[in-house]
């Protein structure tokens, strides 16, 4: 019935599709094209030439001026340019195309190409590439930074991001699907794989959902993670976004798909789990025991983040009797001059905490800081001092805010920051067995979700023992000679295990 | 939901999960209150009826993967064995049992949250949010379900390893000496026990939902050893620590054990355990509530989604039929004998049923 639903939707939309084709040929040739978009100030025509006149048009803001200045005006100051063609093998740019075809005119000029013509031959367009580079210069990771490892980040330009991946995975077989989407921003979509080892599935999974997007802006790969993601309802993110090339170039080593989106330097995968979430790419850095440590300790902080306030709104509303005698000296005189209920104090410090975290992202950095000093520092101490909340809440608030940013992907920290206020009113509500509701709520949400159609908590259930050597422990690299099975790569084996050979000059 | 009818590749489960799904069935309100029921009947000697009623479940399992074809369910049996007309009644009856036994789960659990958490609990406001939950779970699908199962099996083995409390502080000679009691007794032991191995009956409807059905025998016969050790370990726990007068008069032992255990940030585990046993009681009410959902919507065809929700209404609305502990007691000792009847009467007559229609129908052909 589902399916049968999607498929209806992706008719109509294909449908819809063809009528808007349709409708847009209002355009007929190219004095047309010129003509809309000679109303803009920045768009520029230029003729000259002795024999036959020379035309160039270009939006003065999206090309190098330089570039025209040396390579280009020159050699059409030459007299016996016969055609175009001859134009076209004179001149010292790559990228240049003879086309008559109006869409790819249009689309070429708004890239910040230049579109030149003889005098009497509209028809053959010569497109020369003078684009305007304004990216930044790539830099390291701010979001994800590794202390060991590549300091590399994506930037916003997406053939900058596609060379950063390209260099690591040197393979012919990494195909790059390029697609565009959004009515108006016209916004370049890559999809990468790698061919013979991705699943078939998933990357027609990925094209299709991408090219069946209907909306007329993109502005970042994260317009496409909620439009494509299985359940756009979900506050989990179902695709992975990151901005470290290394990680992209691993995913797709994995088997899996990433989608790169002009104008954004973050990178999407997929399809993703739940626990990959909490390991971050230095764990492939260092040695294994010390990246499980690690991994585990960020699931205990994860866990510690979302259930410690619920927790003690629990036990200090309904079940003290849990709290032993010496341990409930220390809350109650803590807690003695407090005029609020737990859940209040609780509400009202996890609000405040929130708030900083939100001032402090909207801030400019500097400021930010000072906001952070006096919020955390002053309005905590002042408010423990004024007996308005308690000094253990306080720790325990500080810790799980904490605890929620040691994830190393940003968009599951906002998450578990969120998701830990429906559990604050269960506990309210029915204590400790409210916390065990809401927990059994999350589990079954998580269980539904799907990334790309297959199972979110993967490896957990459907259990796949064998995809648990990468997921909450990260076993040595030459126990990982499988791929992971959620992928379904169409190789399965990163090794050969004939292959191997024991290391030489080791002593016993 | 159509694909509910017959499921579609996403909803099957690996034969190795009915390990899982029938031991989080079978783990449910009984690991409570099981030993002051057997006991009752068979004393210290009544860890043999356990065995013996392992054993005895364990030959039912044998009769359903002898019963039940490849990508069929009971109802379809009980079409091919006794025509329309009766076969749906038969499938609209086990339908039924399977509604009580979730909607009686549940509340018997709310019972235990009265007693010990919560004495002025508003029972139908909790019971709204449990549905919610439930049908949640339920309208995901069998695999949802089954995953939830899934998690709660550690949930209940975690549990169990509290039980260590009753070996540090019991005394072993209580178990000696063995067969002290008459072996009538503990044959009929096997009654009470029973109600802690229900769950079985349940592979009859999700059958066609595991892959390569037929090979999943083995796992099934693992998780009902599984759920014998467990209680059987649970039971040596209690009688080492309890003596026989002492248990009859307590209505939950496990719960009482819980309340030795003390930890330098836990003084009271009990309330700790009877909120994580509540994930365990949700999964197996979760499985039942499924397997009724199932049974009618194969039989009338009306949308998975309607049945479950008005079923869901039923049992929120249980708050004004079940409505104290008595009601809850005798509820459940019925069920309980229906259990008994349903496993060892009505699937070994399904057996000689399905032998004889076999043999009519190889002589014919």
């Amino acid at each position: 019935m589902l399916i049968r639903k999607v498929i209806i939707a992706m008719l109509n939309r294909i449908r819809k599709k063809a009528k808007n084709k349709e409708k847009q040929k209002d355009v007929h040739d190219f004095s047309q094209l010129i003509q809309i978009m000679e109303k803009s100030d920045d768009f520029k025509k230029i003729s000259f030439g002795n024999v036959q006149s020379i035309k160039l048009f270009y939006y003065h803001s999206l090309i190098n001026t330089e570039k025209l200045q040396t390579n280009l005006l020159p050699y059409c100051q030459q007299l016996n340019i016969k055609n175009i063609e001859e134009l076209e093998s004179i001149l010292p740019f790559d990228d240049t195309e003879i086309t008559s075809d109006l869409d790819i005119i249009e689309e070429k000029i708004m890239a910040g190409f230049i579109a030149t013509h003889l005098e009497d031959d509209t028809t053959k367009v010569l497109l020369i590439p003078a684009k305007f580079k304004t990216d930044r210069d790539v830099a390291p990771p701010e979001i994800e930074f590794s202390v060991i490892g590549p300091k590399l980040a994506f930037i916003e330009d997406i053939n900058t991001n596609i060379n950063l991946i390209r260099k690591q995975v040197k393979l012919p077989q990494l195909h790059v699907k390029r697609l565009q989407v959004g009515k108006v921003t016209k916004t370049t979509i890559a999809v990468m794989y790698i061919d013979g080892i991705a699943s078939p599935d998933n990357v027609q999974t990925v094209i299709q959902r991408i090219s069946d997007i209907e909306y007329d802006q993109i502005i970042d790969s994260s317009f496409i993670g909620q439009m494509i993601s299985d359940n756009a309802q979900s506050p989990f993110p179902q695709l992975m976004d990151t901005e470290r090339p290394d990680r992209v170039s691993s995913a797709l080593v994995e088997g899996k798909v990433a989608i790169v989106c002009d104008g954004s330097p973050h990178v999407l995968t997929g399809p993703t789990t739940l626990v990959e979430f909490f390991a971050a790419y230095e764990d492939y850095f260092l040695t294994w025991p010390i990246a499980t440590a690690f991994r585990i300790i960020r699931i205990f902080a994860v866990m510690f983040s979302v259930l410690i306030t619920p927790l003690y709104v629990a036990v200090l509303t309904y079940h003290y009797h849990i709290v032993p005698g010496d341990l409930l000296g220390t809350l109650i005189s803590s807690r003695k001059d407090i005029p609020f209920p737990p859940i209040l104090e609780v509400l009202i410090l996890e609000l405040t905490i929130e708030l900083l975290r939100e001032a402090g992202a909207r801030l400019p950095t500097k400021i930010g800081q000072t906001i952070g000093i006096v919020g955390g520092i002053v309005i905590g101490t002042a408010a423990v001092e004024a007996g308005l909340t308690s000094n253990v809440l306080l720790i325990l608030v500080a810790l799980a805010a904490l605890a929620s940013f040691t994830t190393p992907i940003y968009r599951i920290g906002n998450t578990i920051r969120l998701i830990r206020f429906p559990f604050i009113i269960f506990a309210q509500m029915w204590g400790l067995i409210g916390v065990t509701i809401g927990a059994m709520f999350l589990i079954t949400h998580l269980l539904r979700l799907t990334s790309l159609g297959r199972p979110f908590t993967e490896p957990l259930f459907p259990p796949r023992w064998k995809d648990l050597k990468d997921a909450f422990i990260r076993l040595p690299f030459d126990l990982q000679g499988k791929r992971p099975i959620y992928t379904s790569p169409k190789d399965p084996n990163r090794i050969n295990l004939k292959r191997t050979k024991p290391k030489r000059g080791k002593r016993k | 939901m159509n694909q509910q009818q017959k499921p579609d590749i996403s909803q099957m489960v690996s034969p190795f999960l009915l390990l899982f799904i029938l031991h989080a069935t079978q783990i449910g309100e009984g690991i409570l209150s099981f030993e002051r029921r057997i006991s009752k009947v068979a004393g210290y000697d009544s860890w043999i009826s356990i065995l013996l009623t392992g054993l005895a479940t364990a030959t039912v399992i044998f009769l359903i993967w002898r019963i039940v074809p490849e990508n069929k369910d009971l109802i379809d049996v009980h079409l091919e064995l006794f025509g329309k007309i009766i076969g749906k009644i038969f499938s609209a009856v086990f339908g039924l049992y399977c509604f009580a036994i979730a909607i009686i789960v549940v509340r018997s659990y709310i019972e235990i949250i009265q007693i010990w958490l919560f004495p002025d609990l508003s029972v139908s406001y909790f019971l709204i949010f449990l549905y919610i939950l439930i049908l949640y779970m339920v309208l995901g699908g069998f695999r949802i379900v089954i995953g939830f199962a899934f998690f709660s099996v550690f949930v209940t083995t975690f549990l169990a390893i509290f039980k260590y409390a009753a070996f540090s502080n019991g005394y072993i000679d209580n178990l000696l000496p063995i067969l002290n009691t008459e072996i009538i007794n503990i044959i009929k032991g096997i009654e009470p026990m029973t109600f802690g191995f229900l769950g079985i009956e349940l592979i009859l409807v999700y059958a066609p939902f595991i892959h390569r059905f037929k090979t999943g025998l083995k796992w099934a016969l693992l998780a009902n050893g599984l759920t014998t050790f467990v209680y059987l370990y649970s039971t040596i726990a209690i009688f080492i620590y309890y003596n026989i007068e002492q248990l009859q008069r307590i209505t939950w032992p496990s719960l009482q054990l819980w309340k030795v255990i003390d930890f330098p940030f836990v003084e009271r585990f009990e309330f700790v355990g009877i909120s994580l046993h509540f994930i365990a009681i949700i999964a197996s009410a979760a499985l039942y509530f499924w397997a009724g959902t199932q049974c009618f919507h194969r039989l009338t065809n009306i949308s998975f989604k309607k049945i479950a929700i008005s079923f869901a209404i039923i049992g929120v609305s249980s708050v004004f039929y079940v409505t104290n502990f008595l009601v809850i007691e005798r509820v459940t000792t019925y069920l309980s004998k229906i259990g008994v009847y349903l496993l060892f009467g009505y699937i070994p007559f399904l057996f000689i049923v399905w032998l004889i229609i076999t043999g009519v129908k190889k002589k014919n052909a």
